[in-house]
């Protein structure tokens, strides 16, 4: 035990995995504060289909030598009001999830063969590489986390209200439409920065397993919000350090963490009720 | 004073008409329910007057009230949907928060509660008798209990005008009696005018000292003691009998 402990401390020490605690934590919160308003709403695909898009705006800026994560905030972005203006027209928001999910991993993987096929760069987006993350990375995450919270505080109690009572809120003045757009807009912007964490494949994992555990927990809203950050939180720190310590692949471990203690938290739910 | 002015709306869901040519006002004070068979439109009147749906001609408008001050405002509106209840009885909500929320909506950003906003929480709570379940999560509650919590969101900014859409439907009749008596208090002792739609025409008649029956256009608009549901419905299927007021919008 002592052994661990002290390689932990160890690991600590290091500045990679400094920056890859800084980032994956202020990601993994962010990512949680917007998961619980997307699985009240029942939106929690809406992560998924966006960062199989991703997927796709990550090929295409290293088919431009240029950086994934610049690249695909505004083609994310771009990519979540497209599925709510399919999702508006069509109500049918599944539809529109699974036909931009689709297409997006069908453009990625024919510009990753016309690039000359998967290399060790779209590979680590794919499945995440938080401990390779460089300055540059940090500080972009840092900057979209902060705005994420700031944004989710300041229309929080339009979020509540919509996630509680759509038709009520509306009926009372909240701008529903804005703030459904606001929301996926902060949805896209947290899986783009969640792509370096633990890759697109994965980072649908960080919006909705923090969030479905504190739902077992919570009593209030508010509270419900603290618990899921906390818990995404504990994840990213627990992730990153057995995968250090056991050498496994960091993103992998992240969710592995989430799905150990959304069990725990189930279980606990279970017992309570 | 009239506050709410109903004139010529017609709604229409793709090219089916919902609503032909509705013509009413509603005066200060009034207790008004809108009655009518299924799929005649009642529904669709309400969230036309609250703002949720928007009428292919005609208008919905809100007078102006005295503001307590000597000046006027626009009278203002509570809602009380169909389905308030969330469907999800794990959503983590208290009873504060959600009463809370009808205070908020209609603040501007940044939206914050004050001491002033937390008094009218307490007051709403304490008025409908659900002050002790502030901090019980809405989700366990009994559904009359429910219905309570979201009337109270309805009624903590206190509007002008209060809309309820079916709102004793999933009662059992003895928490229902009890509904209708509180927004009975609300009407009478506050002076809240009341429009509810309802499917129980004995509640209608019992409570309402107004009814509008409808059946996509006003079928009768009179006071709720001279209503007589044969006598509409020959009204409105056109027998050739004179109802006089009663089918002034024939």
């Amino acid at each position: 035990m002592n052994d661990v402990i002290a390689a932990a401390g160890k690991a600590l020490s290091y500045g990679f995995i400094q920056r890859a605690l800084a980032a994956g934590l202020l990601v993994a919160v962010s990512c949680s504060l917007i998961g619980l308003f997307l699985v009240l709403r029942k939106l929690s695909l809406i992560g998924d289909g966006l960062a199989h898009v991703s997927f796709a705006s990550v090929a295409l800026a290293l088919a431009l030598g240029a950086s994934p994560l610049f690249v695909s905030l505004p083609l994310v972005v771009l990519a979540s009001l497209g599925i709510l203006k399919i999702s508006e027209r069509s109500a049918n928001g599944d539809a529109a999830i699974g036909i931009l999910s689709s297409l997006g991993v069908a453009v990625g993987v024919l510009l990753a063969s016309l690039g000359g096929g998967f290399n060790v760069d779209l590979f680590g987006y794919l499945f995440g590489s938080i401990l390779a993350i460089g300055p540059a990375e940090l500080l972009f995450s840092v900057i979209v986390s902060i705005a994420v919270a700031a944004l989710v505080a300041f229309f929080y109690a339009d979020l509540f209200s919509i996630a509680y009572d759509e038709e009520f809120a509306r009926a009372a003045g909240v701008r529903t439409r804005t703030i459904g757009r606001v929301l996926v807009v902060l949805a896209a912007s947290v899986v783009t920065i969640g792509i370096r964490v633990v890759g697109t494949m994965l980072v649908s994992a960080l919006i909705v397993l923090p969030a479905s555990s504190a739902l077992q927990l919570g009593r209030s809203f508010r509270s419900t919000l603290w618990i899921s950050a906390a818990i995404a939180g504990v994840s990213v720190v627990a992730g990153i350090l057995v995968s250090y310590l056991l050498d496994l692949p960091a993103g992998a471990t992240i969710v592995i963490a989430n799905f150990l203690i959304f069990s725990a938290c189930f279980a606990a739910g279970r017992a309570r009720a | 004073m009239t506050i709410l002015a109903v004139d010529g709306l017609q709604v229409r869901y793709g090219g089916y008409e919902v609503l032909h040519d509705v013509s009413f006002d509603v005066e200060r004070g009034a207790f008004l329910a809108v009655v009518g068979p299924n799929g005649s439109g009642k529904t669709t009147l309400v969230k036309a007057v609250v703002g949720l749906i928007e009428p292919a001609s005609g208008s919905v408008s809100f007078r102006k009230v005295p503001d307590g001050s000597g000046g006027e405002r626009k009278a203002t509106v509570g809602y009380l949907p169909q389905k308030a209840s969330v469907s999800d009885p794990k959503f983590p909500a208290l009873v504060r928060e959600v009463v809370a929320s009808g205070v908020l909506a209609r603040k501007p950003h940044p939206k914050r509660m004050d001491a002033r906003d937390d008094a009218a929480v307490r007051r709403v709570l304490d008025l409908l008798m659900i002050g002790d379940l502030a901090d019980r999560r809405v989700g366990r509650l009994s559904g009359g209990q429910q219905q309570r919590v979201h009337l109270a969101r309805a009624l903590v900014s206190e509007p002008d005008l209060l809309v309820l859409d079916e709102p004793t439907g999933a009662l059992d009749p003895g928490t229902r009696a009890c509904f209708y008596e509180t927004m009975e208090f609300i009407n009478k002792e506050k002076g809240t005018t009341i429009m509810f739609v309802t499917h129980d025409l004995e509640a209608a008649s019992g409570y309402a000292d107004r009814l509008l029956f409808i059946d996509r256009r006003v079928v009768y608009d009179g006071p709720s003691d001279g209503f007589d549901p044969g006598s509409a419905i020959e009204c409105y299927f056109g027998t050739g009998h004179s109802h006089g007021a009663a089918c002034g919008h024939e």
